[in-house]
């Protein structure tokens, strides 16, 4: 191979590390014991915050209600979109640890939004089959496009997920009842919203704004990310 | 007293007064007057229909303590546990029941004065409404408190099921009560075998599936 050529793959492997070192640091802190999810991911039956609800008005529990079910349809779809993503390139050397590494965040997400439904007793959508289908062909389709526009399908799904948790934090700022379950929600949304952000800078630096037409394919999943979000809210 | 208070007194009065009026008077140690029935709970039947309601949902609450009382015994056993305490709620009251469903589904007036200024809606479905919230109830008591698994995926299903098997039950035992508790048995039995079964079509489904899966890969697509 020309020397060029090797120079250039020495940097592309060399960019990769780089964005995996960081991440390594970032993901150790959200793993740690202080983090509000892993409260959830303990299953301490005499925490009041995990396993108690408190007494809200209809109109305050429906908004509730509609909050964490489309939280869970969210990462139900995450998932499932990942997995797609995994189906295809999962043998990858580049963005096949990438992809799996994401992934299990988003299990973890996807086990701590199972355990507020539990706990807040929240009706799940119906269109839970259909998240899952959807999500699993939304990953395949772009990840059978190219690897960067795999990246970018998950830059526009973080995207949009990133901007809907910062709405449901204001939502709940508003609401005036004081409860350790809903301060604990808080802090666990906000710190979902993190994690998601964190997607979302590791696609962007693995070149998903490399892909042709990455406008339109970002325009079209987002577009279809926030249909999906209003239908599982009110179903 | 609070209002809540004078409802859960009213109910001691409700199996020889039924849902009136006159049951919510006798609530307060003194007997309430016509206008401060109305002040408390509603006009006419709003008033008979608060009481009603109030009514069904502490039969949803007293649906716990059959969880205490039989602390062993199987999913199976809990879920009759369940329903037959909510069933047993009903006995008191029973000789009353079909007027107060048949009230629940009238129409109401919702406007303060007493000319009536849009067309009145007629409730279609108050009682798929009350089964179905005691199914809910009955499922999440049944659920594991823990949270390990997942409940999104049988969860309409079993709904469905406890539903259908609560309402046949209840109708059951508003024509011939003594022998609801089998009537009971036989019913959540019968379709005891519903989730298997749509375990297995699924199962098939998937299988289908995935023959699809390999002939389109098999032609190469």
């Amino acid at each position: 191979m020309p020397p060029l050529d090797i120079l250039a793959l020495a940097m592309l492997r060399a960019r990769n590390l780089r964005a995996l070192l960081p991440r390594a640091a970032r993901a150790s802190s959200s793993s740690s014991s202080s983090a509000p999810s892993s409260r959830y991911l303990k299953t301490d039956p005499s925490d009041a915050a995990t396993s108690s609800s408190p007494a809200l008005s209809n109109k305050q529990r429906t908004e509730l209600g509609e909050i964490i079910r489309v939280d869970q349809a969210g990462e139900i779809a995450a998932n499932w979109i990942y997995m797609g993503q995994m189906a295809v390139l999962g043998g990858d050397r580049a963005s096949g640890p990438l992809i799996q590494e994401m992934w299990d965040q988003e299990k973890k997400h996807l086990t701590v939004m199972d355990r507020l439904q539990a706990q807040h007793r929240v009706r799940p959508t119906v269109l839970a089959p259909v998240a899952k289908i959807a999500g699993f062909g939304l990953g395949a389709v772009t990840a059978l496009m190219g690897r960067d526009a795999a990246m970018a399908c998950t830059e526009a799904v973080e995207t949009v997920i990133g901007e809907h948790y910062d709405d449901q934090l204001k939502a709940l700022a508003e609401l005036p009842v004081k409860h350790p379950s809903l301060s604990l929600l808080r802090e666990v949304i906000t710190e979902l919203r993190d994690d998601e952000l964190e997607h979302l800078d590791t696609a962007v630096e693995n070149h998903s704004q490399r892909t042709p037409q990455h406008a339109l394919l970002t325009t079209i999943v987002e577009t279809g990310c926030k249909v999906a979000i209003e239908l599982c809210k009110r179903v | 007293m609070s209002r809540s208070a004078l409802l859960r007194q009213a109910f001691t009065h409700v199996p020889s007064h039924g849902f009136t009026r006159r049951a919510l008077a006798l609530s307060a140690p003194e007997e309430l007057s016509d206008s401060a029935v109305t002040a408390l709970f509603g006009r006419g039947e709003e008033a008979e229909k608060t009481l009603f309601q109030a009514w069904l949902d502490e039969g949803r609450q007293d649906m716990r303590g059959a969880l205490s009382e039989d602390a062993k015994g199987g999913e199976k056993e809990k879920l009759y546990a369940l329903l037959a305490r909510r069933l047993r709620y009903n006995e008191p009251a029973l000789k009353h029941l079909p007027d107060a469903f048949a009230l629940l589904s009238s129409p109401s007036f919702a406007s303060s004065l007493p000319i009536p200024l849009t067309l009145p809606r007629f409730r279609l479905l108050p009682g798929l409404k009350h089964v179905s919230s005691v199914a809910d109830e009955a499922c999440w008591l049944l659920a594991p408190s823990s949270g390990s698994q997942s409940t999104t995926p049988t969860y309409y299903l079993d709904r469905t099921r406890v539903a259908a098997v609560y309402a046949a039950a209840e109708l059951h035992q508003l024509s011939a009560p003594g022998r609801s508790e089998r009537f009971l048995r036989d019913l959540l039995e019968g379709t005891g075998a519903l989730p298997q079964v749509v375990g297995e079509m699924g199962m098939f489904a998937e299988y289908v599936g995935r023959s699809w899966a390999g002939i389109i890969r098999s032609r190469g697509m």
